[in-house]
């Protein structure tokens, strides 16, 4: 439970903290989107020191991004294996039936490895520096041109910014709750996978009830108070760019730029 | 069961961020069968403090000692096992724990853990049930159609069952009405006095330490700062205001008595009853 670093907010003052978060937000998914156009070694480790500079400008250790790699590291290996067990050409190392290791394999390995790990760090890099209640701010300005279809995306930005609210009050219910039936006995992270999962019963189902509990008294209260859906609504907190935020897109443009040269190397 | 505390730090992590100290180099040692209230402001450390007894925090430097089981930095799984068999633990708004189909099953919970046999099991829900004043109907019921008031006792029984020598609350009325609170005070008065059991107890209503406790342990920024009888604290209730606590509502109509009549009674009244007693035998009534 304190593992889980992607989605928290580290407090800080760096340079990325004071970026616009739609500037962040869409340098960000730019960047995965660029990812997929790297095309050689070179151009993976220009990205790669890119990411690299992030995560040293955000001031957060190193360390607490290994700790974002850490929960999904299985998940990546096994898209690594597949990529090298199923890709032939180049020299063949090793085959049987239709798995086999070759050299192009074990480079698309290598890419999807990396793409999956710069993914994660920069993920992380955004939801360190950027408060939880601004990249809502920022996916509702990015979701506004959907207004003119008739789309709400009021609606859509506020359950983010209330299920984003409500992740620090469901870990500290969840530790509180962890507490409570450790102290009545019980040993988490013992024994055979089934009993593990009975195990999760006594934790899942009071944070279940917990969090229906609140749905509704957060329901009440809103309807107390005058929420209308589907209301034209000013905001309290107004996003302002600035031109270091353009220096940012101009420095993704560059970013973009130097990928497309070395791709040619 | 007695509780020492040598020279104990502890520090607390939620998540990613860390708080240094919050128990800071802490010795107390809180005798057998005693009945101690745990006072202090929020973040003085107190559910720390009580953590710690049960082994759900862990010292960074020092010692805890509950009858003859050590808890140090790393303790080994066994003594965990064993020092949470020993003493009960009751969270604040304990119904937030329930979660099994029927009351029994969520009783029983607590000593299947602890490895009591099916016989034992149904024996110590029994008497537990009984112990909190719930009538057995309510077994066969689901936890979650009870009211608050059941619900928290239902979790006490949860608690109880598992024959713990030390039982720990962090404020067991929170959120219930006077007659619900008055309740699972004098029940847990009752375990004290009957079966002899350790309680602590963090409690903010200073009525409620006058009239349960008979030890006070205060806390500030981690550090215990005063641990006496309840009875002495309150003789000297000049110094709880230089901690910042309110006056017992008995204290203070005594205090207002002394002052309108211009008499001094000999000694401080911890409830209502004293106080009548030592009225008629000083002849003021």
């Amino acid at each position: 439970m304190n593992k889980l670093i992607l989605g928290r907010y580290f407090p800080g003052n760096s340079y990325l903290h004071h970026l616009d978060p739609r500037a962040k937000l869409v340098a960000a998914i730019y960047f995965i989107g660029l990812l997929f156009l790297a095309e050689n070694v070179l151009s993976y480790l220009w990205l790669f020191a890119f990411t690299m500079m992030l995560m040293w400008m955000s001031g957060v250790s190193f360390s607490t991004y290994l700790k974002g790699v850490k929960p999904l590291i299985w998940l990546i290996l096994m898209a690594v294996f597949l990529r090298i067990l199923f890709t032939g050409g180049g020299t063949i190392y090793y085959s049987k039936g239709p798995l086999m290791i070759s050299s192009f394999g074990l480079l698309l390995g290598f890419y999807t490895f990396s793409r999956f790990v710069m993914i994660i760090f920069v993920s992380t890099v955004l939801t360190l520096t950027t408060k939880p209640i601004d990249l809502t701010d920022a996916i509702d300005a990015l979701l506004k041109p959907l207004r003119l279809l008739g789309i709400s995306t009021a609606d859509f930005s506020l359950m983010l910014s209330i299920s984003l609210r409500f992740i620090p009050n469901l870990l500290d219910e969840t530790q509180k709750v962890l507490d409570a039936q450790r102290a009545r006995g019980v040993v988490f992270g013992e024994g055979h996978l089934i009993e593990q999962m009975k195990k999760i019963v006594p934790l899942i189902i009071p944070l279940f009830a917990s969090s229906l509990k609140r749905a509704e008294e957060m329901a009440d209260v809103m309807e107390v108070r005058g929420y209308q859906s589907g209301q034209k609504r000013s905001s309290f907190r107004q996003l302002k760019w600035k031109a270091c935020d353009t220096l940012s897109m101009v420095i993704m443009c560059a970013l973009t730029i130097g990928v497309i040269i070395l791709n040619h190397f | 069961m007695q509780i020492k505390f040598e020279e104990v730090k502890a520090d607390y992590q939620l998540g990613p961020i860390r708080t240094r100290n919050v128990i800071d180099d802490v010795s107390v040692h809180i005798e057998s069968g005693t009945f101690t209230a745990v006072i202090g402001q929020t973040g003085a450390g107190k559910s720390s403090l009580l953590k710690l007894i049960n082994g759900l925090l862990s010292p960074s430097t020092g010692l805890i000692q509950v009858g003859d089981i050590q808890l140090t930095r790393a303790p080994e799984k066994e003594q965990l096992n064993k020092v949470r068999k020993r003493v009960g633990m009751v969270f604040q708004f304990p119904e937030n724990q329930l979660f099994a189909e029927t009351v029994e099953a969520d009783i029983a919970f607590g000593p299947r853990n602890f490895g009591f046999d099916q016989e034992q099991i149904n024996r110590s829900v029994k008497e537990s049930l009984d112990q909190v004043g719930l009538s057995s109907d309510i077994l066969n019921r689901s936890p979650f159609s009870l009211s608050g008031g059941q619900q928290r006792r239902v979790a006490l029984a949860g608690v109880l069952a598992t024959k713990p020598d030390v039982l720990v609350l962090d404020e067991p009325g929170a959120g219930l009405d006077p007659e619900g609170k008055k309740q699972i005070l004098s029940l847990i008065k009752q375990l004290n006095m009957k079966e002899h059991m350790t309680v602590l107890i963090v409690t903010h209503d200073m009525n409620d330490v006058a009239e349960y406790t008979d030890h006070v342990l205060i806390m500030e920024q981690g550090k215990v700062i005063c641990h006496q009888a309840t009875r002495s604290f309150f003789n000297q209730y000049q110094q709880l205001t230089d901690f910042g606590l309110d006056l017992p509502d008995v204290i203070y109509l005594q205090q207002q008595i002394e002052q309108k009549k211009g008499i001094k009674l000999p000694k401080v009244s911890l409830t209502k009853e004293e106080l009548i007693d030592l009225l008629i035998e000083e002849q003021h009534l």
